[in-house]
């Protein structure tokens, strides 16, 4: 029997029920248990920092289990950077803790007077007043709140989160974050600090389950692309992305850079301190660096691909100690990196066009003390510029004007991840089609990518070879709508997407499988599919009714008019020119082979096939 | 003997084309194959030459699996699949 527990911030209210074992088996736990909440009881007249909204954390059926990479969990919310549907997933240890102590999830409503905490022992539930940690950085306060309450686990927002900044995040674990639509600024204006959680049991799982779970474990584990990422993370794709034209630099002025040895995972691994891995994961790609001197002495979890890409070429800075500061000083502040370099990077852009001058920093591309002094002003939402840029860069090109909209990179308000729309196609339709904005991880289109030929003869034999082409439009749609329904179940399960659509390592038929296994639970690959389907639908309809459709699923207008150019970095020699994206193409038959209207919106008899006929209304 | 290969991204670039037939000696290996490749187009020498290949982030594909030894043979009509690898990031 797992529990959701509602917590009412305006009254200290709290009500814990057993969860609706139907409704979260039929959208699989999770990300979909929790739109399906959000859906339920977030309408168009609420303000996403207002009382009313929701904050929701959820983990999935396999979180805290013995299947590989159960480390995951979701926090939803409509979401303040695109006044729709939001959800950031995470992973780390928090969301097993929160798992074991018996939660499906904790929705939060209203707004507490002063700073709270809420506090989890088992499936005992205590608000208690958080006023002193109010201020303090996520790492102060994760070291704070784990002497009161020993052994707990820990999540948090920083300023970014308490000063509404509308792209903060929720750190975990020191280094993990719920990072993107905002939801830090959700739990800011709800003036909730922690989610504190403890728990004495396990897990329940039968002895089936777990035999299929060592199962995939072996599986997973002694996978080329696990033991990849486990030397290298995903720093690794620097090399090759720059070699392809997917290094995207100076806000996608550029496609590759010539300094990429600087920013590479050879580089990264001069300050590597260890590697280290999520609760029950046999990749354990996480790598831990740490810069001994100097200005930007400091050690932190990580950089990733897209921190290395936001705070590095995008902003024109060959630097790897400021790129690991930058990482430290936005988990600490609780800002999404994607978004704070894709800001500051916006920032750049307009300033090199004349568009935007600051008194202290310079702007100029690179400038290092306008990096980390923009980090700043965006945490403190300091006058001026910083508040301007707490916006994230679609409100800030509103307000600048004169065309300053060119150069953000957004979709829906979300600001774009580091991959280049122009010479990866999946990833562009990808961006474009997400329902919480523009965003890798909502598809994660990699077929193509990753060169995965395997997956792409199982799913898509007429489409053979040409899907394969990542600079091609074609079958894109056909790759897209697989990937949205496989990462829909990833993050409802509660599992990391490098076993699911990064390589394919397991398929929906082992999620199935072991899924089956687990009470209430009894799907083939066909039904764990279409549960996928069913969940990216649901989140489809929350935008519908907040008046998003076709129009919105737009990608900057950059990527649709300036070419790109591919040069061979060694020899300087064009390899390729003039690449652009077609996007009306593949929305045209993304919508059509998703029997979505011609705007992207679900017809009815797709909405009653999924069992969403409560949706049809909204239509 | 003959194989069959499909050039992705950058190889299919430099090759201007999406596929080729090669027309192969009995038993010959990977290796051979790729440097046939290089003598046809210079261009991809920068990925698939010997002393570059391990860090190119090159990946060939025989059939539906990975190729880890390019001392492998190959056999009359296989099929290949060449790519520069990447992930999402």
């Amino acid at each position: 029997m797992a529990l959701t527990a509602f917590i009412n911030l305006s009254d200290g209210k709290i009500r814990v029920e057993e969860s609706p074992a139907e409704t979260v088996q039929k959208y699989l736990g999770s990300r979909g248990y929790a739109a399906k909440i959000l859906y339920d009881n977030v309408g168009i007249d609420v303000e996403p920092l207002s009382p009313e909204n929701y904050l929701i954390f959820s983990t999935g059926p396999m979180t805290g289990t013995p299947w590989p990479t159960s480390a995951r969990f979701t926090v939803t919310a409509k979401s303040p950077l695109t006044g729709a549907y939001g959800y950031a997933n995470s992973s780390g240890f928090f969301g097993p803790e929160l798992r074991k102590a018996g939660f499906d999830a904790l929705v939060f409503t209203g707004k507490s007077k002063s700073p709270m905490i809420l506090v989890i022992d088992d499936n005992n539930l205590s608000l208690v007043d958080g006023s002193d940690l109010w201020g303090k950085d996520t790492e102060e306060t994760e070291d704070i709140l784990k002497k009161r309450y020993e052994g707990c686990k820990v999540a948090s927002i920083g300023s970014g989160g308490e000063k509404l900044v509308k792209f903060s995040s929720v750190i975990n674990d020191y280094g993990r974050a719920a990072a993107r639509t905002g939801v830090g600024a959700v739990m800011g204006s709800k003036n909730l600090k922690a989610v504190v959680v403890s728990a004495s049991n396990e897990v329940p799982y039968p002895d089936a389950f777990k035999k299929i779970a060592m199962e995939m474990m072996k599986k997973v584990g002694k996978h080329p692309e696990a033991q990849f990422l486990r030397k290298w993370g995903t720093a690794a794709l620097v090399d090759p992305k720059n070699a392809s034209g997917d290094l995207p630099a100076r806000n996608h002025q550029e496609v590759q850079v010539s300094y990429w040895k600087d920013v590479n995972a050879e580089k990264v691994d001069e300050f590597l301190e260890r590697n280290d891995g999520c609760y029950n994961c046999p990749i354990r790609c996480s790598r831990f660096t740490k810069v001994e001197n100097g200005q930007y002495k400091c050690s932190t979890e990580g950089p990733e691909y897209e921190t290395i890409n936001s705070f590095g070429p995008m902003v024109g800075n060959n630097n790897m100690e400021l790129i690991i500061y930058a990482n430290l000083l936005c988990n600490r502040y609780g800002l999404d990196t994607i978004s704070t370099g894709v800001s500051i990077a916006f920032a750049m852009e307009c300033h090199q066009r004349g568009l935007l001058n600051d008194d202290e920093l310079s702007l100029e591309w690179g400038d290092e003390k306008s990096i980390t002094g923009l980090i700043e002003a965006i945490a403190y939402r300091k006058e001026g510029i910083g508040d301007l840029l707490a916006e994230g860069v679609k409100r800030a090109a509103e307000k600048i004007g004169q065309g300053a909209d060119h150069y953000a990179m957004h979709v829906k308000g979300m600001e774009m991840p580091r991959q280049e729309p122009r010479t990866t196609k999946g990833m562009a339709l990808g961006h474009s089609t997400s329902n919480r904005g523009a965003d890798h991880l909502y598809a994660l289109p990699t077929i193509d990518l990753t060169g995965n030929v395997e997956a792409a003869t199982k799913f898509f034999p007429e489409c053979m070879p040409e899907i394969l082409e990542r600079t091609s439009e074609k079958y894109k749609p056909e790759m897209n709508i697989l990937s949205e329904a496989y990462c829909a179940i990833s993050d409802a399960l509660g599992v990391c997407k490098f076993t699911t659509t990064e390589a394919f390592i397991l398929y929906p038929e082992d999620f199935a499988r072991g899924l089956s296994e687990l009470p209430g639970y009894d799907l083939d690959e066909e039904a764990i599919l279409k549960a996928g389907e069913r969940i990216v639908n649901l989140e489809r309809m929350y935008n519908i009714r907040h008046g998003l459709d076709r129009k919105d699923d737009q990608l900057p207008s950059r990527f649709l008019t300036e070419p790109a150019t591919l040069i061979d970095m060694e020899t300087k020699e064009v390899i390729s020119d003039g690449m652009l994206v077609d996007l009306d193409y593949m929305l045209d038959r993304y919508y059509r082979l998703r029997n979505w209207t011609k705007d992207g919106i679900p017809s009815a008899d797709k909405l009653k096939e999924l069992g969403l006929e409560d949706t049809v209304g909204d239509l | 003997m003959k194989v069959q290969i499909y050039f992705f991204g950058i190889f299919r670039s430099i090759a201007v084309k999406p596929e080729q037939t090669i027309e192969l000696f009995e038993n010959a290996s990977i290796r051979e194959l790729l440097d046939l490749l290089i003598d046809q187009y210079p261009k991809m020498a920068a990925f698939l030459s010997a002393d570059k290949i391990k860090k190119s982030h090159v990946l060939l594909v025989r059939g539906e699996k990975p190729v880890l030894n390019y001392k492998t043979r190959l056999t009359d009509g296989d099929q290949l699949y060449l790519f520069i690898m990447l992930a999402g990031g």
